[in-house]
């Protein structure tokens, strides 16, 4: 059989006409997403069943224009004129007028005709400008602009059909010739903005002959609403009201799903257990892999809540109120309104805060909030702060909550005062001025949202969860080999007087000596390993911070995840991996009790709160640095992110520590 | 030379001023985009450019135009360049209060 190429249809619109929506009714769950490469810009195809022949769609960037002035821009004329190297030439391209404004639609949709390319209007949400008493005569608009125009509405799966059709006659039809439907403006010299004139002039022009609208105002609801959502202090207010129920929603929610996982693999991994001899394949398949993907999938929740939510507020059309009211407060450190959605979002976790901050226009703003996201305190950061806490206040509920808010504050300051240090230095410039189309309200589409909440999942689990996986079971190599070949003297003991306890039938006595010697003996172990190696190798290094080399070992393992911690410290004080989630005060009596080997205590004021302000500032977290990886599309940027959060956590827990000691904390 | 077919025209009255000094809710026809860089050709692109009425919907920094039937979020610094000629106070076809029938 020889494979027929399919033909390729280009979708193109300006932002908020139903786009993604139409997209989605075409191609439902059978598209995929990458990126076009060499660039940040989204490259979404799906496949769209024709009667007996199947075409493949490409979503295309919302665009006002195609003057290639953006790199959304670029792309979507790039493609047009067959230059891009991930796919070929469109054989045609469906385009969406919005018929509530169909003299903005036609701007774009008359520089696509002026292109030697089949186009097919669709004539997007009609239901709506029907509710306004808006009608557009289809028929006229079709022979002013020489192509079929389908009214539909794509949120309800009106007009889909009658779409696939013209689709169907138009890519029979032979290739289109070149038209001029606006002649080139004549004796305008200096004036840079003609081209412009011209297009609107002959646009009002069509508009004006196939649109009968009512000359009242269309849309009353959204003056009245915006009256209140776009004003700069009750604006503000409003937003942080919708962001603080959406985080109370997040970590309402989330956290019965991610229990869930937890459990789910946890079973996995005791299912493998004691299916599979032990020795250390079990080991690689239950803490390598099993553990690592876990790592992946626990975050899924919690991407997956924040990402419907974002999607029904942007569908809403709120989300462009909350970057128009931010924006004034955001100048102050040189980031655009659209940059606050995402530093926001990054207190839940990092990665979908990374991965929405495409709403930012210029890509050095851009790039600023992606370095800086991670500062914010996500959930993974809450049980290193709650152990911190615990191991400092356990009785004093005051004291505990305020340095609490003082570890999410610094978090917060440090990521403003980075992202000004970032647009003084490496990356300068003056952030991009606002221009951000403000859309009329309407009810969200709940598919919608719920596709591009699958389609984020996808994402993420898909191109970040490689990386993160072939990392943890780095990691999980650096804490297993080399191999301790006998348990240490003291487990050996033990397990004497275990089995002297099991034969008098004190089986409670004897379990526990069993378990002590567990412990023991995983605790040499990892000592042992590489990562205690490394762990005393690091130790002169942190040193100066107050820690000790087991806290070395925690920072070594917890490099993937910043949780991991607590189980490490867990193992290396010798209570076993379990205590930290069990029986977490026995793991903080262990803490308490820990000395360095002259003697002194190790978790004293000044070390705790060292060790809570490297946490507060460190990387730590490699799916975050899968995410910038993907969304700046080069490795340089996640290692710089790395580089410079692990230097200045490492800078301030050392003033930290050393301050305090010189002020004789 | 303002093109009389755009269908949203009001009698102007006096002289060019730039939109952020335009009043609350009043209308104004834009004259011209001066030194358009790209922020101001995706505004013109959006709408905003020479012969299309405009209304100033909420002051400020950033303001918001209406234009068409959507409004843009625009940094008071870009609106600095537009320059409109003002329509008469109530006369606006944009504005509700001052539709006339």
């Amino acid at each position: 059989m020889i494979a027929v190429p399919r033909p390729l249809v280009a979708l193109i619109g300006s932002p908020n006409t139903g786009k993604t929506t139409l997209f989605n009714a075409l191609t439902g769950l059978r598209a995929r997403t990458a990126n076009f490469s060499g660039t940040t810009v989204e490259l979404k195809l799906g496949l769209v069943e024709l009667g007996p022949r199947v075409v493949e769609v490409l979503d295309l960037p919302g665009v006002y224009s195609l003057t290639a002035a953006t790199a959304d821009e670029q792309v979507t004329a790039d493609v047009l004129a067959g230059r891009a190297r991930d796919v070929g030439r469109p054989d045609l391209a469906v385009v969406l007028a919005d018929a509530n404004n169909l003299e903005r639609s036609l701007f774009v949709i008359s520089q696509l005709i002026e292109r030697e390319l089949p186009v097919v209007v669709a004539l997007n949400l009609i239901d709506l400008a029907e509710r306004h008493g808006i009608t557009v005569d289809p028929a006229s608009l079709a022979r002013e602009l020489g192509c079929p125009v389908i009214p539909t509405v794509a949120s309800e799966g009106r007009g889909i059909d009658a779409l696939k059709a013209a689709i169907t006659d138009a890519l029979a039809r032979p290739p289109a010739e070149r038209v001029t439907l606006i002649p080139p403006p004549t004796g305008c010299s200096g004036c840079s903005g003609c081209p412009f004139q011209a297009r609107y002039n002959w646009s009002d022009r069509v508009s004006a002959g196939c649109v009968k609208a009512p000359r009242v105002a269309r849309e009353h609801k959204t003056d009245k609403l915006d009256a209140v959502l776009t004003h700069p202090v009750v604006g503000v207010a409003a937003f942080l009201a919708v962001m603080l129920a959406v985080f109370y929603l997040i970590f309402s929610v989330a956290s019965v799903p991610m229990d869930m996982i937890d459990a789910l693999f946890a079973s996995l991994g005791g299912w493998v257990a004691a299916h599979v001899p032990e020795g250390d394949f079990r080991s690689f398949l239950v803490d390598g892999v099993i553990a690592g993907v876990g790592g992946i999938l626990i975050f899924l929740p919690q991407i997956c809540i924040l990402f419907f939510f974002l999607a029904l507020l942007d569908d809403s059309g709120y989300l462009a109120r909350a970057a128009f009211v931010m924006d004034r407060l955001m100048r102050r450190i040189g980031l655009p309104g659209t940059a606050f959605v995402p530093l926001l979002s990054a207190h839940a976790c990092a990665i979908p805060a990374i991965m929405s901050t495409r709403v930012i226009r210029d890509p050095r703003d851009r790039l600023v909030t992606i370095l800086v996201a991670p500062l914010m305190t996500c959930s993974a950061r809450i049980p290193v702060y709650a152990m911190v806490v615990a191991l400092l206040f356990p009785d004093d509920p005051a004291k505990a909550a305020l340095l609490f808010t003082g570890a999410y504050g610094l978090g917060i300051a440090a990521a403003l005062t980075m992202a000004w240090l970032f647009k003084k230095t490496i990356l300068p410039g003056e952030s991009k001025p606002l221009v951000l189309e403000l859309p009329g309200y309407r009810i969200p589409g709940l598919r919608t949202a719920l596709l591009f909440t699958y389609d984020r999942a996808r994402v993420f689990v898909a191109q970040a969860g490689t990386i993160i996986l072939v990392i943890s079971i780095g990691l999980w190599v650096l804490a297993t080999f080399p191999k301790t070949d006998a348990p240490p003297a003291a487990a050996t003991a033990l397990i004497a007087q275990a089995e002297a306890l099991a034969a008098a039938g004190e089986t409670e006595a004897a379990a526990s000596r069993h378990a002590a010697a567990d412990h023991l003996t995983a605790r040499d172990a990892l000592e042992n390993s590489f990562a205690g190696r490394l762990g005393k190798i690091i130790e002169p290094v942190v040193r100066p911070l107050g820690f000790d080399w087991q806290i070395g070992v925690g920072i070594i393992t917890s490099f993937a995840a910043r949780e991991v911690i607590v189980s490490t410290l867990s193992v290396v004080y010798g209570l076993g991996a379990d205590t930290a989630e069990e029986n977490s005060e026995s793991l903080y009596d262990a803490m308490r009790r820990a000395t360095h080997p002259d003697g002194r205590p190790v978790f004293t004021l000044p070390a705790c709160l060292s060790l809570l302000v490297f946490y507060v500032l460190a990387m730590q977290c490699l799916p975050t640095q899968a995410a910038t990886r993907r969304e700046t599309n080069s490795w340089k940027w996640p290692l710089f992110q790395l580089a410079y959060m692990t230097a200045l956590a490492y800078t301030a827990a050392l003033v930290t520590y050393q301050g305090l000691t010189a002020f004789g904390f | 030379m303002i093109d009389m077919s755009n269908t949203n025209h009001c009698a102007p009255s006096a002289q060019p001023v730039h939109v952020h000094q335009l009043a609350p809710r009043q209308c104004g026809i834009v004259v011209r985009v001066e030194a358009p860089d790209s922020d101001l050709e995706r505004l013109m692109a959006m709408g905003v450019c020479g012969g299309r009425t405009v209304e100033l919907v909420r002051v400020g920094d950033p303001l918001i135009l209406k234009v068409y039937g959507t409004r843009v979020g625009v940094s008071a610094r870009l609106a600095a360049n537009i320059l409109v000629t003002p329509c008469p106070p109530r006369d606006c076809p944009l504005d509700p209060a001052g539709a006339t029938p």
